[in-house]
């Protein structure tokens, strides 16, 4: 099998078996999950089935030991075939073996299905096949089903027509399908196992898992998909990709096939099967007749009638259904690829199964990945593929996204933007509040016009109510008010006075008289990150006689200017004395900050020099452009010193 | 130019006088702002919780944005609707939440509200569950036209994010 080097590594180095050690397993229905980056075309499983048990051989252990001896040695042969070392290891292993017989089993295993024809206990032979991805073994059965399709054939029928007309032109095939014991149905074939449906309980094989409605909801829910699913080409699957799914993203599309096994009922089942089959043809037949009956036709009676007793002396079963009643067919593996890589096992692989079939046929079953592997150079070879592409994937991203980025306006060397929220509020007594906000600048700081023109450092939120907030116990009023700011400096200094917000909570009533409820203010942090605060407020205690004003005419205490709140405007005193006011607590406002810093490419030019400021790279223009910097900024500054002399 | 990556979920939302509810959420972010990959849109499944506190969604966001500017930082805005045991679907809130600036993981809680409705407004609501609406839904992450507005206080939508940020230093710019 050749190696698609589109893909990152071969199936078989990824695929790995969740179970350290085999041991036996009874049940057919566990999945187990793998990924590959290999397409799936490359898959190979090597599906290996042995009938351990019989009517004649009961005592199954003596059995196993005998089966496992005995095929032990074949198997090894037969997977190490094309590797000299391990072949060589087997052969001291057995040394009991005739150089000749294993001369033998290399020559027939060579052939792309075998039957091994010797055993020691008396068992039918075990049974190899190796299965590639989505191909299709025909059965004994489909050799009949196939051999005529009828007048109107469906796609998938056509093709298997064709193809099994192939195989049977070859006289050595024809042979083999006979003795097929494993076959499988593709993803074309919309097989629907039951046994997939409902997972039976282990240890509990007499019961019937599911009643029959429910039996009957699965198969349909299957149906849906599978006919949604099944596009005549891969085409049609990439047009309408997923758009039939009933439920989207419910089931992710993927392509499945059955390893199927093929056995032999035992004589009682065959005739419960035959009485089965017997009594649908007869139901068809007698609704046929009342068909007939009702218009009248009288003289084909006696010649149905005929067919009736015919059937009863089962000379008219076709050769389809004369398979079916002597042979079953089991689910032994399903392996299912989905679209994002992953590969479903059900069961897995490396494991052995065990499984009866009738009342006294015991097989075991077990899978082995025989996909090739890649070699270490075919990997780098790979690996050197993927960089390149990655290389150019980034590249074509990294045209798209440029290299430019906003320029903070010259001489001013740092900016600070706030991206904040005014959360909620809480503890104020009131029906409804709203809050008013003002960010002072101080000297030095300046509002960013050139790049965000028209921003108000000031405004009001909605006016909203209270809602009980179970986690904390009290009642909340959520704003979810956004606000912004993009400020400027010289540079970033934390020792100067930083922007403050100023908080006042209001609230307004039925005569739309406004009150006045907190005040708080918040010193915008030095550092940039994200902030989460909560802010205390107070408001001025009201005289007696104030109150009784406040609950008449609505009178409110409120301040002149807010930024007594914190240090009052124009304070430059030794001790702050607010001494002789009284205040009450309020609530508490809470806010979130989102805080950016950016600072201008003058100031980046700094990272360039060493420790004595001496420029690191010897590039002439770079450094013409910082002293061209430079001169500007002196300039700037005089004249700044200038303007603060003229004030 | 620097490049954002948001990743993260809506986890789901408390809260709300009743459950039955379903998130329409969008990403706003400035002019200078490009859209690398992603979807910056979406709507939730509805969810009937069990203990009617905590709706959960679940609802994945994975946005790679590539900027030429700190300013107009993206914003997720969300439009909580319940629906009713007659499928009418009714405007439970307006939230909205600036995407963090920080790197790292972020668990957040976004506030909503809603317009109050007038008295005839509300028996309109009542019997016909036509709730009212914003006409522009600018309003909700944009505070200038805001104390036009009386509104409910209504539940939180919670949100875990976390946020990958590339080549913001080479501009001079610290995040924290």
């Amino acid at each position: 099998m050749e190696l698609n080097y589109n893909s990152l590594s071969s199936i078989s180095s990824l695929l790995q078996n969740p179970f350290e050690d085999p041991s036996l397993q009874t049940s057919l229905n566990s999945t187990t999950y793998y990924r590959s980056f290999d397409s799936i075309e490359n898959l190979k499983i090597k599906a290996h089935l042995v009938k351990i048990a019989d009517i004649n051989h009961r005592n199954i252990f003596r059995n196993i030991r005998d089966v496992t001896n005995t095929n032990k040695d074949q198997y090894y042969k037969e997977v190490t075939i094309d590797d000299n070392n391990d072949t060589e290891n087997d052969k001291s292993n057995n040394n009991n073996n005739n150089d000749t017989l294993s001369k033998i089993d290399k020559s027939k295993s060579s052939s792309h299905s075998n039957i091994n024809s010797t055993t020691t206990s008396g068992l039918p032979p075990s049974y190899e096949t190796e299965i590639r991805w989505q191909e299709k073994i025909f059965s004994p059965t489909e050799v009949f089903k196939y051999a005529d399709v009828g007048t109107y054939p469906s796609a998938i029928e056509r093709k298997h027509h064709l193809q099994l007309e192939n195989i049977l032109s070859d006289p050595k095939t024809k042979n083999i399908i006979k003795k097929r014991q494993l076959f499988t149905y593709v993803d074309a074939d919309n097989h629907i196992d039951q046994d997939m449906l409902y997972p039976l309980i282990e240890n509990m094989t007499n019961e019937e898992p599911v009643t029959k409605l429910a039996k009957r909801k699965l198969t349909v829910r299957d149906k849906k998909r599978h006919t949604s699913t099944n596009y005549e080409d891969e085409a049609d699957r990439l047009i309408f990709p997923g758009v039939h799914n009933e439920q989207p993203g419910f089931y992710s599309s993927f392509r499945e096939m059955h390893i199927m096994g093929y056995f032999e009922r035992g004589e009682k089942d065959k005739e419960e099967k035959m009485l089965e089959i017997l009594s649908k043809k007869k139901a068809n037949l007698k609704k046929k007749d009342d068909d007939e009956d009702n218009k009248g036709n009288e003289e084909e009676d006696e010649e149905k009638q005929d067919l009736l007793l015919s059937l009863e002396k089962k000379n008219i079963l076709t050769n389809v259904e004369e398979a079916e009643v002597n042979y079953v067919e089991k689910r032994l593996c399903t392996i299912r690829a989905y679209e994002n890589g992953w590969i479903s096992m059900t069961p897995a692989y490396n494991q052995k199964y065990r499984f009866t079939i009738g009342d006294y046929d015991v097989y075991e079953f077990s899978l082995e990945n025989c996909s090739s592997q890649l070699t270490s150079q075919e990997e780098q070879k790979e690996w050197d593929l993927f960089e390149t592409v990655d290389k150019k994937r980034m590249e074509i991203r990294n045209y798209i996204v440029g290299k430019n980025f906003q320029e903070i306006p010259e001489m001013l060397g740092f900016r600070i933007m706030i991206f904040g929220e005014i959360v909620s509020a809480r503890k104020f007594e009131e029906n409804s509040i709203y809050i008013q906000y003002s960010l002072e600048l101080p000297k030095y700081w300046k509002k960013n016009d050139t790049n965000s023109p028209k921003q108000m450092l000031f405004g009001n939120t909605q006016s909203t109510d209270f809602i009980y907030d179970p986690p904390t116990d009290d009642y909340e009023a959520r704003f979810a008010y956004p606000f912004e700011f993009d400020l400027l400096n010289a540079h970033y200094d934390p020792f100067i006075k930083w922007p403050v917000i100023y908080f006042h909570v209001c609230t307004k009533d039925k005569w739309c008289r406004n009150t006045t409820l907190g005040y708080g203010y918040y010193n915008i942090p030095w550092l940039p990150g994200h902030y989460d605060e909560t802010i205390n407020t107070w408001r001025a205690y009201p005289s007696i006689s104030e109150r009784m004003g406040q609950y008449f005419v609505g009178r409110t205490l409120t301040l002149e200017d807010i930024t007594y709140v914190n240090f009052p405007k124009g304070f430059n005193k030794k001790y702050l004395n607010k001494y002789g006011f009284q205040t009450e607590t309020s609530g508490s406002i809470r806010i979130r900050l989102n805080i950016v810093h950016q600072i201008g490419s003058f100031h980046l030019l700094n990272s360039n020099k060493d420790d004595n400021g001496f420029l690191k790279n010897n590039n002439l223009k770079e450094i013409s452009d910082a002293l061209l910097r430079a001169r500007k900024r002196v300039e700037f500054l005089r004249q700044q010193q200038q303007n603060k002399k003229n004030n | 130019m620097a490049e954002v990556h948001i990743i993260g979920s809506i986890t789901g939302a408390s809260g709300f006088p009743s459950a039955n509810l379903s998130c329409k959420w969008s990403m706003v972010a400035g002019e200078e702002w490009t859209l690398l990959e992603g979807s910056i849109k979406g709507h939730t499944q509805v969810d009937l919780p069990v203990d009617a506190r905590f709706s959960v969604w679940s609802h994945p966001i994975d946005v790679h944005y590539s900027t030429k500017s700190i300013k107009g930082w993206p914003k997720l805005q969300f439009q909580i609707f319940h629906q009713d045991r007659f499928g009418r679907n009714e405007l439970y809130g307006y939230g909205f939440i600036h995407v963090p600036t920080t790197p790292g993981m972020h668990e957040l809680e976004c506030m909503t509200w809603k317009p109050l409705a007038s008295n005839s407004n509300k028996l309109w609501e009542f019997f016909l569950g036509a709730s009212s609406q914003l006409r522009d839904t600018d309003v909700i992450h944009n505070g200038a036209d805001r104390f036009r507005l009386v509104t409910a206080t209504m539940g939180k939508v919670h949100l875990e994010l976390g946020i990958i940020l590339r080549n913001f230093s080479n501009y001079g710019i610290s995040m924290n």
